[in-house]
Order: C-alpha cells, then structure tokens, then sequence
C-alpha cells in the first residue's frame, strides 16, 4: 500500500513539473542578469553606427522601401519602390510569372491607396493612370495563358476590381473635397465667374462618346 | 557567493520550488511560473549575503515561503498569518488533470486527515521532491527523525485511505 501511496505521489509531482520552456527561459533570463551585455567602446560604437548606417542606406533602404507601408506616393523613397519593381518585372523569365508579379504589385497599389486613405491624403493621378495600365496590360496579355493561369488571373483581377471599385468611389470623395476646399480659397468674384462658366456647361453638354 | 554559481544553483532547485508554489497557488501554473521567477530573481540578487552553512534547500525554501506569504497578503488583504502560513494545496485542479482521478482523490481525502505539520512533510518529500537531509536542515532536526515521521504518517494515510474504501 505504502508503495501504491507514493506511485501516486510520484504521479502527481510529475503533473506538477514546470514546462521546460518555461525553465530555460527563466535560465536565460538569469543568466542575462548575471551577465549583463558589455557596453561597446567608443571606437567600436563609431564603426558599428557607420557600418549600421550604410547597410541600412543601401540594403535597408531598398527592403524597406520595397516592403514598408509608410513608403506610399510622395514618399521620398516611392521611387526606389518603383526601380525595385521594375526590376522584379524585368526578371520574370515568361508571360505568366510577369502577370503574376504584376498582380503582387497591384495588390500593393491597393494597399498604398488604403494607407494614403487613412492618412487623409490625395490619391494621385499619376498612380492612378500607372494602376489601370498595369490592370490593362495584365488582362490583354492573359488571354493566351494556359486555361489554369488565367483562372487563376482572373481570380486575382476579380479581386483586385472588386477592391478598385472601393477606391475608386474614395478616390470621388477625396476629389470632391479638394473641389470644396479650392472653391473656399476663391475669391468671390472668381467663384462666380466659375459657376457661370459650370451652367453653361450643363446647359451644353458634350456628346458622350 | 559569486554569482556565477547561481545558474547550477537555479537548476538544481527550480522544480522542487516550482512545485511547492503551483499547490499553493491552486495549481495555476501561469502563477506559479511567476512566483517562481520572483523568487530567483531575488535569490540572485542576495546570493552575494548567502552564507554557505546553511544548507541551499533552506535557503531558497525561506525565500520561496516569505514571498509567497507577502504575495498571498497582497492578494487577500484581511487573511491572518496563520491562515496564509497555512495555505493548503488546492487538489481539484490536479485531480482532474490525473488519469486515475479516484485514487488522487482519496489520497487527498485521506490527507485533510493529517495534522498540518505532517503534511507539509509529506508534500514537501513526496510531491515537491525534497531529500530527507535538505528537509532537516530547513526543520532543523535530523533526517533519522524525519525518517521515521514520514513513515508513520504513510501508515496513517495507509489507513485512512483503507477505512474510507471499506466505507464505500
């Protein structure tokens, strides 16, 4: 019986045992305290900052550039951003792989369009006009894909339009403001010449064609 | 002592204080992990005022006991001294983690039945893992005695546990 008693003793310790990760941890933790990470000297500090400096001007740059959401149009590193991808572009070794980095870029266009949103900040034209002829393109070229690229394409563009349309109708509402706050800025006699010139407009209107 | 034993020291002793905390805790182990890093974080900070002839176990058992008595005033600000020196092991969160849940529960039973000095002596020998020799250094008698209480003690849970499956 006294054995019995102390199996189930023995049991019930090993149930109490701490996780192991949880012992190295604290090891460490220890250890660190104990230990505490050697100051660097002077010299050392200057050339690890020099080193640091132009790694990060040349490799952290491009990576950051490439992949940061702060790097949005207007941005002073958006055009190492477009460099990058024009390169990644020009790498693609067929039609398909192109398309489907195109479409990576896309999604990115949209991402940068959110953050520009967030930020309440204009969406410019320029990126605009770059985002549909990239769409363009991509949709022309898929034509001739394999039956499985373009439907996986096509999944890509559905997503991507569904997303556009959302930025679009901001993109509208942006531009209305921007309209608002220059109307305000305007002199009145201005104004009035403007608004003569819009109801004569409306009342003419151009042939749709 | 110099610090740079404490990482054996810490290995050496980190389950057997692990273990004696998660029963006090009522065996949360989040709590316990805390407590546990506590008390070797402040152990490391006085090993420099460790005085080597008292025996390690004792040592950081004392450390152990202390904060677990300040934390638990913290957390129950009216509870007396006693009651917190006396806080039991909470059994039913482990007992149902236990693959034979009956036979724990009956060891457990059989335990409320134990005078809370051989209790302590059972737990800490028989749970928290603890060598005869370290508790006597700590209780401050021989382990010839200990020895001979634990037994007895077995005996007596032997018993109960005996009586209370004759009653069912």
């Amino acid at each position: 019986m006294n054995r019995q008693i102390k199996k189930i003793f023995k049991r019930i310790s090993k149930e109490a045992d701490p996780d192991p990760r949880f012992v190295r941890a604290l090891e460490l933790k220890i250890r660190e305290e104990i230990s505490p990470r050697q100051p660097f000297s002077m010299w050392w500090k200057a050339t690890a900052i020099s080193i640091t400096s132009i790694s990060m001007m040349t490799i952290g740059a491009g990576t950051f550039a490439y992949s940061a959401d702060a790097v949005v149009p207007g941005h002073a590193l958006y055009p190492v951003r477009e460099t990058m991808e024009n390169i990644r572009v020009r790498m693609t070794h067929d039609d398909v792989s192109r398309a489907m980095v195109q479409m990576q870029q896309l999604k990115r266009r949209l991402r940068e369009q959110q953050v520009l949103e967030m930020k309440q900040r204009e969406f410019p034209t320029q990126h605009l006009d770059r985002y549909i002829r990239t769409l363009d393109s991509v949709i022309e070229e898929s034509d001739h894909f394999s039956p499985e690229a373009r439907q996986e394409i096509d999944q890509h563009i559905f997503e991507i339009q569904n997303a556009f349309s959302d930025d679009a109708r901001a993109l509208l509402r942006q531009k209305q403001g921007m309209i608002r706050r220059r109307l305000e800025q305007m002199s009145p006699e201005r104004r009035q010449m403007l608004r003569e010139l819009y109801e004569v407009r409306l009342s003419n209107p151009e042939p749709i064609r | 002592m110099d610090s740079k034993h404490f990482p054996a020291f810490y290995r050496k002793h980190v389950k057997k204080i692990y273990r004696f905390l998660y029963f006090r805790v009522g065996s949360n182990q989040e709590r316990a992990e805390d407590l546990t890093q506590d008390v070797f974080l402040k152990a490391l900070n006085a090993f420099d005022r460790y005085d080597e002839s008292i025996s390690e176990s004792a040592w950081i058992f004392t450390i152990a006991r202390n904060h677990l008595i300040n934390d638990v005033s913290k957390q129950k600000k009216h509870s007396s001294l006693e009651e917190i020196e006396n806080i039991e092991m909470d059994g039913e969160s482990w007992i149902v983690k236990s693959e034979n849940a009956d036979d724990v529960r009956a060891l457990i039973k059989a335990m409320d039945t134990l005078k809370s000095d051989e209790k302590d002596l059972i737990q800490r020998k028989y749970i928290a893992g603890w060598s005869f020799k370290e508790l006597a250094e700590e209780m401050k008698t021989t382990s010839g005695a200990l020895r001979i209480k634990a037994t007895r003690t077995m005996t007596k849970l032997k018993k109960e546990m005996n009586k209370k499956v004759n009653d069912t």
